[in-house]
């Protein structure tokens, strides 16, 4: 008798302790203050990837990896897995030529236009024939085409930002949301699929803010680093608005009657009589940069051959123009903040009176800044083989703007990340709300490095914090969020003097240790939902054991 | 958080290829292109065929045109190259494989220029090469003291350092029509030692018989282009199709890593990545 009411009641606590010991304070503001001064501080300089500040930031990682014992998961039994990188910058003798009939104007790198993935690869010795072409978009599901019958092999193609756009007919594309078709990215990977050798993005009808050329000429003024597969030869230009008109100067439309056009749904395409030249001067380097990987191996018989995946990546923009005398991009919450929180859950996680029934893998990215270059690398080259690894969290930005009360799962739709989720937010009154519509944009699921795990296969989710506040009203937490994105974002300001809650960095990083060490224990593998486009890899993966 | 999207994610739609071929449980991977990387495949080849015995690799030249018309065909898995896909493969790639290919950079390299020893010209700018190679300038007394008809000589229109040196020092102009045609970069050098009066082209790695001369005062040396101030220096590819299937691309990993990358610089050419 005795014994059966003793057992039930260690059952009882037992129960009572794993829902609530989830979500108990573990996490330790004092460390985290001290890893996010370090990382965020002057001296890793702004830890641009393939500068000798992310070097510093990486040996920061690995030495407490090392100091808390945790297994090293890089190349050779260290922490760091080595990535061969291709870096690229215009100088500022760069020069577009345009050539008129009896004349040669010559624009200027930086104040007349911006280079788009375009390097010493880039090479046009003749003057080539300019050609509009819409959007420069091409959609089959959208019954799309701006290239139909249109020749522009060895041509350039001029091309409208964004995307069409009817005020009237939101179903047309998706309305107020972009899709991947307005990025300059996609246009450009159009314009190569159809012969062309150059693309010329221009401002269109509808951009205000968009198109602010002071911003631009700051974010296109970093060094383009990409994987040693990724180089092209194509000349992609973002160009000045104010030299739209003289674009356009030979064209049977002027810049203005082509907006109007627009404006009334009716592009067509045609020459704009006009050659362009391209003398490109470039530095460019070859380099190594690193991700830092550690490990820690699950104790269950049946499960430690099954990993999980906690990411953040550690780089930033680095040194750069100027913005009222600063030229550190120090990216405290982009994500110097990020990688604290893993440091800090690696720390949880390697104590050694915890012992959980998965495997464990902290990967810091590299590269992120630069096209996820980092994760994208890591799930080419994983430490534990992608079918094995069932879910992948990731950690970017946070607002630590006070007490929050609700998350928002990026990703958490796509997959049983999503609902484990919900469960664990449920059991502590913390409400998940979903991303609001103006802002899909600005945090997209497509933003960051769990994005290259779900097109491995592998689900992948990205908590942020919610706009449900206990001491801000969700008008001034979506305000506040919408400032910082407009006035910090990738800025020099955004750095350890701006206003930061460690409370609530720290209540963030319990939420995540409660969530990561759900999902360590548990025994269901998390699956994609049947919508989610990133699914058939997973089995793909399954089937070659990948 | 990123500004903008994702070069590679874009489109990435199309299905890993399967381009393997597996004949008596051994997988043969095809490398297929420029005659310029013709050495550096062979020697990386060895090399790996001597630590993975399960893997056949099948060298072929052909020049980089030829490399990507084989490409298209799924005639190889890599295509080796000492040029970019040209807009129009580009094309006819996206057409078939709706992708619009990846390329590694496995090398640098110094296009050289040779001489015959005995010639008496010791050094050239980019102006010079011009001329001669487009035929503005026919005679060495021109530059020399001893009067002699050049000889020019080019490869095929199928090689990616024919067209990258008309592009780069001839600007797009024709070759002199009276060039001289040879098919490989080992012809080219042969005929350069036999005749005093010939000048032609080609990788670093191929000009020891020949006199390398420096271009505008430099020589073309590793250090030389590191440092930026060798005009002609210009990169070596592999091309493939897609993301490769996992042997295809353990071997490029391989390459671009510490061992391949040993190799490289035993050939002639120049590590990318020490
Ligand atoms: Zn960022």
């Amino acid at each position: 008798m005795l014994k059966i009411s003793l057992f039930s009641f260690i059952l009882i606590l037992l129960l009572h302790t794993t829902l609530w010991a989830q979500f108990q304070p573990q996490a330790n503001s004092d460390s985290l203050k001290k890893y996010l001064n370090f990382l965020g501080s002057d001296k890793l300089q702004g830890r641009g990837t393939g500068s000798p500040g992310l070097q510093k930031a990486a040996a920061f990682i690995s030495d407490h990896l090392h100091r808390w014992q945790l297994k090293p998961a890089g190349d050779n039994n260290t922490y760091f897995q080595h990535i061969p990188m291709h870096g690229s910058l215009p100088l500022p003798q760069s020069t577009l030529e345009l050539h008129f009939e009896k004349e040669r104007i010559y624009l200027n790198l930086s104040d007349d236009f911006l280079l788009i993935k375009t390097g010493v690869q880039t090479f046009i010795p003749k003057p080539v024939s300019l050609v509009f072409a819409g959007y420069g978009i091409v959609a089959p599901e959208y019954d799309y085409n701006d290239y139909l019958d249109l020749d522009v092999s060895n041509k350039i193609v001029v091309v409208l930002d964004g995307e069409p756009w009817y005020e009237d007919n939101k179903g047309f594309f998706k309305g107020n949301d972009q899709t991947l078709y307005a990025l300059a990215e996609s246009k450009i990977r159009t314009a190569i699929s159809r012969g062309a050798i150059g693309t010329v993005i221009i401002k269109n009808a509808t951009e205000q803010t968009a198109f602010n050329w002071q911003k631009k000429k700051i974010e296109y003024s970093f060094e383009d680093v990409s994987l040693p597969a990724q180089v092209t030869s194509h000349l992609g230009v973002l160009l000045n608005p104010d030299k739209n008109e003289l674009l356009f100067k030979n064209a049977p439309f002027s810049y203005q009657q082509l907006i109007q056009k627009e404006k009334e749904h009716k592009l067509v395409n045609f020459d704009l009589n006009l050659k362009m030249g391209f003398n490109g001067v470039f530095t460019h380097r070859q380099f190594k940069s690193q991700n830092v990987v550690a490990v820690k191996m699950g104790m269950d018989d049946s499960l430690h051959d099954s990993y999980v995946v906690i990411g953040a990546h550690y780089d930033h923009l680095g040194i750069g123009i100027p913005v009222n005398g600063d030229s550190i991009y120090n990216g405290v919450m982009d994500n110097a903040v990020g990688t604290a929180v893993l440091l800090e859950l690696a720390r949880l996680f390697s104590r050694n009176n915890y012992a959980a029934r998965r495997s464990v893998v902290f990967v810091f990215f590299c590269g992120e800044e630069k096209g996820l270059l980092g994760s994208s690398y890591y799930t080419d080259h994983p430490y534990a083989p992608l079918y094995k690894t069932i879910g992948m969290v990731n950690v970017d930005g946070l607002s630590a703007m006070g007490k929050f009360l609700s998350i928002i799962p990026l990703g958490g739709n796509y997959s049983g990340l999503g609902r484990i989720l919900e469960e664990l937010a449920a059991e502590n009154g913390l409400k998940v709300e979903q991303i609001p519509s103006n802002m899909v944009a600005d945090e997209s699921f497509n933003r960051s490095d769990q994005v290259s795990f779900a097109q491995s296969g592998i689900p992948s989710i990205l908590l942020l914090e919610g706009f449900l506040y206990e001491t801000l009203s969700r008008s001034q937490a979506l305000e506040k969020n919408r400032k910082w994105f407009e006035n910090i974002y990738h800025t020099p300001f955004d750095d350890l003097k701006q206003p930061l809650d460690y409370n609530a960095i720290r209540r963030y990083t319990d939420l995540l240790y409660a969530y990561c060490n759900r999902l360590l224990n548990i025994s269901e593998t998390p699956q994609w939902n049947e919508n989610a486009p990133f699914r058939y890899k997973f089995f793909q993966n399954k089937a070659e054991k990948r | 958080m990123i500004r903008i999207v994702l070069f590679w994610m874009l489109f990435s739609l199309t299905v890993v290829s399967c381009t393997q071929h597996i004949a008596s449980n051994k997988t043969i991977i095809r490398l297929k292109g420029s005659d310029t990387m013709l050495i550096l495949a062979q020697q990386l080849a060895d090399a790996y065929m001597t630590i993975n015995p399960e893997v056949s690799l099948q060298i072929e030249d052909g020049g980089t045109a030829t490399g990507f018309t084989a490409l298209i065909q799924g005639e190889t898995d890599i295509a080796m190259a000492s040029r970019l896909i040209n807009p129009q493969e580009a094309q006819q790639m996206a057409k078939k494989y709706k992708s619009i290919g990846l390329s590694y950079l496995v090398a640098g390299d110094a296009l050289s220029i040779y001489l015959n020893p005995a010639n008496q010209i010791k050094t050239l700018t980019m102006g010079d090469l011009d001329l001669i190679f487009s035929g503005q300038i026919d005679d060495w007394l021109v530059f020399t003291d001893f009067p002699g008809k050049i000889v020019p000589v080019i490869r095929p229109v199928t090689s990616g350092t024919f067209l990258y040196f008309k592009q780069h020092v001839l600007k797009g102009k024709d070759y002199a029509s009276y060039s001289r045609e040879m098919p490989t970069t080992r012809a080219v050098t042969q005929l350069i030692t036999r005749d005093k009066n010939a000048i032609g082209y080609g990788g670093f790695a191929y000009g020891d018989s020949v006199f390398r001369a420096p271009v505008n005062g430099v020589f073309p040396t590793p250090q030389n282009v590191r440092n930026d101030t060798y005009p002609l220096a210009r990169y070596l590819y592999f091309y493939t199709i897609d993301v490769p299937d996992q042997q295809v691309r353990r071997f490029i990993d391989w390459v671009i890593g510490p061992a391949g990358q040993r190799i490289v610089k035993q050939v002639g050419y120049i590590p990318l990545w020490d």
